[in-house]
């Protein structure tokens, strides 16, 4: 079918190994959860769920090499594996950051890890798809796992309220987003994506661009991109802390793997304008304002979850910088920054989580005086909080300059410009929080404990902030091999 | 257990409704005004930057909308079902 190698069942098995363990370990965290007796406290859970993610993450280190379509829908390439083991590897935090919190707010604890098992499902298959149905499909599992999780805690009205505001607007963009896709149907007769790049040079031009509005409009979505950035806030502040930590990364990191593979495939620029199919026009626009409007609004929050929401879209507008790059060059800094960005937004998160656990506020002012109730924390804080506004000798510098210089040699030293602008920018309201934790007094002195489990988090946050930070060389050869399955 | 049945059945319809009346919402103003470009482009031989301008304005204005519309349906659904629930809690004690 369509010209590809036929694959034996077992090999079809092997390559969509990550994928299969997944949904097993899903299925049987629930399996076990139903059969078990409701009053158990069930430590085991987040110990199934991270024993899933590491085979999964094993069986996508051994596939490493392979650049093969699987059932005509899917590739195991080695962009879909980078994909693959960022999005385990964020999962792995999310989980540990999870498990003191959920047994504390709900008795739903197994259908809370299987759904987050089947969201990093659904990223998988959206790092690999190559066909529009399969995207769409990959997307709408995403973002239902998505729903759910925000409002895991029925009896917070908030958390409802978010949920019900997040899926109607989540609704309303993906039926926008299939519209999109059906036009793209409509022009080439196809819903593959290096088909529709070959139809599309024999076909009238400017009627692409409402069919790219359409899709960009879903792709934004789910990045959290101006103008369709607005579900952000609401859904971060009412969402279960550690569902806001899933929520500012994991849809990002599918997001930005979709982002590229269509545009990249499907739409390669051409040079011919907007009304060409030349996508870079729109998404540098929204790059630019998406940064600005992100930090500018970042900078009147009070509230941790909402202040770290405006940030996330800002993050969101710099790495659609290396995105409009179209460059392997560009495409190898969008994966550095998804990494750099995944370890240190979950580090910030576990240690608000770890704060609210004990404390039951995400108000800044209350972060004040933290350095002498909680050393560590405070600390660990202070790093991702540097890492994210792109301080040297951390991950979020490393990737700042990799994506900054792709919009360098690409001839965007404008959008560079801004980039480094708003950067500086967000030091000022990064700082309202590490003012709080070391120059306000605390209104007490007791002190914080964290978990076992938070704890290693923590660590892992910080090492992946300072391995990404300091030797950088150990990764860029994996990325840019990746990248390279764009052919430049 | 019928009228807890035709409430869920009240809400689904809701739901339908709403993400109908979304999706418009977003893809209309696009429409228009690729539309209204396309006129003024071939009026004034500016092809393609009426167009694209006025494109990315319906891009914009159409989710702002969309957002705003949302946030108050919302909130007016949850206090009605709210004020529903406390009327048949009321009346089923009496």
């Amino acid at each position: 079918m369509f010209g590809e190698p036929t694959l034996t069942l077992g090999q079809t098995i092997g390559l969509l190994s990550p994928e299969l363990l997944l949904l097993l370990a899903g299925l049987i965290i629930l399996g076990l959860d139903a059969i078990s007796p409701h009053k158990e406290e069930k430590a085991w859970l987040p110990r199934v769920t991270l024993a899933g993610l590491a085979a999964a993450l094993v069986a996508a280190i051994m596939l490493w090499g392979y650049n093969t379509r699987v059932l005509a829908v899917l590739s195991c390439d080695p962009f879909a594996l980078v994909i693959k083991m960022v999005a385990l590897v964020a999962m792995g935090i999310v989980v540990l950051v999870s498990d003191v919190y959920i047994r504390a707010h709900s008795r739903y604890q197994g259908e809370f890890y299987a759904l987050l098992l089947f969201s990093t499902l659904a990223i998988c298959l959206l790092g690999g798809a190559t066909n529009l149905i399969m995207v769409y499909l990959a997307f709408e599992f995403l973002s239902i796992t998505s729903y759910i999780l925000t409002g895991y805690l029925r009896e917070d009205k908030r958390s409802t309220e978010a949920a019900i505001k997040y899926f109607l607007y989540g609704a309303a963009v993906s039926s926008i987003m299939l519209y999109g896709m059906s036009w793209f149907y409509g022009l080439t007769g196809t819903t593959d994506l290096a088909s529709i790049a070959s139809a599309l040079t024999e076909t009238w031009r400017p009627v692409i661009l409402p069919s790219l509005v359409f899709v960009a409009a879903g792709f934004a979505f789910k990045i959290g991109a101006v103008p369709f950035h607005q579900w952000a806030p609401d859904a971060y502040e009412g969402a279960p802390t550690p569902v806001t930590a899933f929520l500012s990364v994991c849809p990002k990191i599918a997001g930005f793997a979709v982002i590229l593979r269509v545009l990249m495939t499907a739409l390669p620029p051409s040079g011919l304008g907007i009304l060409g199919g030349d996508w870079r026009a729109l998404l540098m626009a929204i790059s630019a304002i998406t940064m600005t409007f992100g930090n500018l609004v970042a900078m009147w929050q009070t509230n941790i979850k909402r202040m770290l929401a405006y940030s996330s879209i800002a993050q969101a507008g710099y790495i659609l910088v290396g995105v409009v790059s179209a460059s392997e060059r560009g495409v190898t800094a969008v994966l550095l920054y998804l990494l750099a960005y995944a370890v240190t937004n979950l580090g910030a998160f576990a240690v608000v989580i770890a704060f609210s656990n004990q404390i039951g506020s995400d108000e800044i002012e209350d972060y004040a005086g933290l350095h002498k109730r909680a050393p560590g924390l405070a600390l660990i804080l202070i790093i991702c909080l540097l890492s994210l506004a792109g301080i040297p000798l951390t991950a979020g510098f490393i990737g700042k300059l990799w994506l900054f210089s792709a919009a360098y040699e690409a001839g965007l030293l404008w959008l560079a410009a801004i980039g480094v602008i708003n950067s500086v920018i967000s030091v000022s309201y990064y700082w309202k929080i590490i003012r709080a934790i070391y120059l306000l007094p605390a209104e007490t002195e007791e002190r914080l404990s964290t978990s076992p489990a938070l704890s290693v988090a923590l660590g892992l946050a910080v090492t992946g902030v300072f391995a990404v930070g300091i030797f950088p060389g150990l990764l860029l050869d994996l990325l840019r091999t990746a990248a390279q399955v764009f052919g430049g | 257990m019928s009228s807890r049945k035709s409430g869920e059945w009240m809400d689904a319809a809701w739901v339908l409704v709403m993400g109908a009346q979304g999706g418009l919402m977003i893809a209309l103003p696009v429409l228009v005004g690729l539309a209204l470009g396309f006129w003024l482009d071939s009026q004034f031989g500016t092809l393609p930057w009426i167009s694209i301008v006025l494109t990315l304005v319906g891009a914009t204005i159409g989710p702002i909308m969309l957002y705003r519309w949302v946030t108050s349906s919302v909130t007016t659904h949850l206090e009605n079902r709210m004020k529903n629930k406390k009327q048949q809690d009321e009346e089923t004690l009496e």
